[in-house]
């Protein structure tokens, strides 16, 4: 038999691992009077754990209540940004679009091979590529220039 | 459960599903899970975790409905897929603290108890994850890493059987060798191991100076 010699970590996970076996396939009722015997409040144990239960449910409810909190806001600042951006004049989107290739110009090589001459750009070409712009992300330049 | 690809039967559990198996559960099936999830945070604080039973539970049941762990109820009782979870939570963590150096050779472990002045696992890989007050926890079980089997071996002082049952788990043999080693049947094994278990069990009453 094993001497006085302390035990390492992994001899006790072996043991562990074996009485979670032993739990795991045992007879409820028996683990219930084992533990009561003891001196265990069962009903204190079982209202305990189910409480712990009931707050892992709560706890991912709150997460995903966060979740569509955040989902929320950034898109409510999304349309703020886009309302702002589109409701100027004809030239002001115009400028701003000519601001943004001149901030980012790898860009313009891809707007030419769609359009050949930048300058040749039609209001509604202007539109449908700050449309394009919002959606990669690239008027962020605008944010940080500005702030 | 698990990480083995989903088959059609097997989904994720809803919130009001999940409620709704907890409110079933019997007494008896929570002494089952409290008996389980008591076992696995000690595990887990030999890989320098501060987490109680409650703690492990709670986290099972989040897991589930994050989707991490599928259930086919069909299948699987609601305290079978819990055990499941909590399994496997507590190897993951034990993965992690392994991957990221967190434990040390266990010669650190054992100069912490007698007196040496040398660091402890905590002050050598603090947990960034930890706030302060779960850092101090997690540094006081250190102490107690391997007590809990070593005084519930000494408990069978006059129980040679279960000693020895004890001597093969600790050199890793499997229920079958201690079985033929010891020249027992199945059933006298397993009457051996309740033994063992109902002392792990009932050793530490609540409240007692040595419930580690």
């Amino acid at each position: 038999m094993t001497s006085n010699k302390r035990w390492t970590r992994e001899e006790a996970e072996r043991v562990l691992d074996h009485l979670a076996d032993s739990i795991e396939t045992g007879n409820p009722a028996e683990i219930a009077a084992d533990l009561t015997d003891s001196g265990h409040d069962l009903s204190d144990i079982a209202s305990r754990m189910k409480a712990a239960a009931l707050a892992g449910v709560k706890e991912f409810q709150q997460q995903r209540l966060h979740r569509a909190r955040q989902r929320y806001q950034e898109s409510s600042s999304r349309i703020e940004r886009r309302i702002k951006r589109f409701s100027g004049s004809r030239e002001e989107r115009r400028s701003m679009f000519f601001s943004v290739v001149n901030a980012r110009p790898e860009l313009r090589s891809a707007l030419t091979m769609q359009h050949r001459d930048l300058n040749e750009l039609t209001d509604t070409d202007i539109d449908s590529a700050l449309d394009e712009l919002e959606i990669l992300g690239a008027l962020e330049v605008l944010d940080d220039s500005a702030s | 459960m698990t990480d083995k690809p989903r088959s059609k039967s097997e989904r994720v559990a809803t919130a009001e599903e999940l409620s709704q198996a907890i409110e079933q559960l019997r007494p008896e099936d929570w002494a089952k899970l409290f008996a389980h999830a008591e076992n696995r945070s000690r595990f887990m604080k030999l890989y320098g975790a501060a987490v109680d039973g409650h703690d492990l539970v709670q986290r099972a049941v989040t897991e589930l409905l994050e989707g991490r762990r599928a259930w086919n109820p069909k299948n699987v009782s609601f305290v079978g897929v819990l055990f499941g979870a909590m399994r496997s939570i507590a190897s993951n963590h034990k993965a992690n603290a392994v991957a990221s150096g967190y434990t040390v050779p266990d010669k650190q472990i054992t100069n912490v108890d007698e007196g040496d002045k040398s660091r402890t696992l905590t002050e050598l890989h603090p947990d960034p994850s930890l706030n302060p007050e779960q850092q101090l926890i997690a540094a006081e079980n250190e102490d107690d890493l391997t007590r809990f089997v070593e005084i519930l071996y000494e408990h069978f002082g006059e129980d040679i059987e279960a000693m020895l049952v004890m001597d093969g788990w600790k050199e890793d043999l499997s229920g079958s060798e201690i079985i033929k080693s010891l020249e027992i049947d199945r059933k006298g094994y397993e009457t051996i191991v309740r033994r063992i278990r109902r002392k792990s069990i009932v050793r530490w009453p609540k409240g007692s100076s040595h419930d580690i």
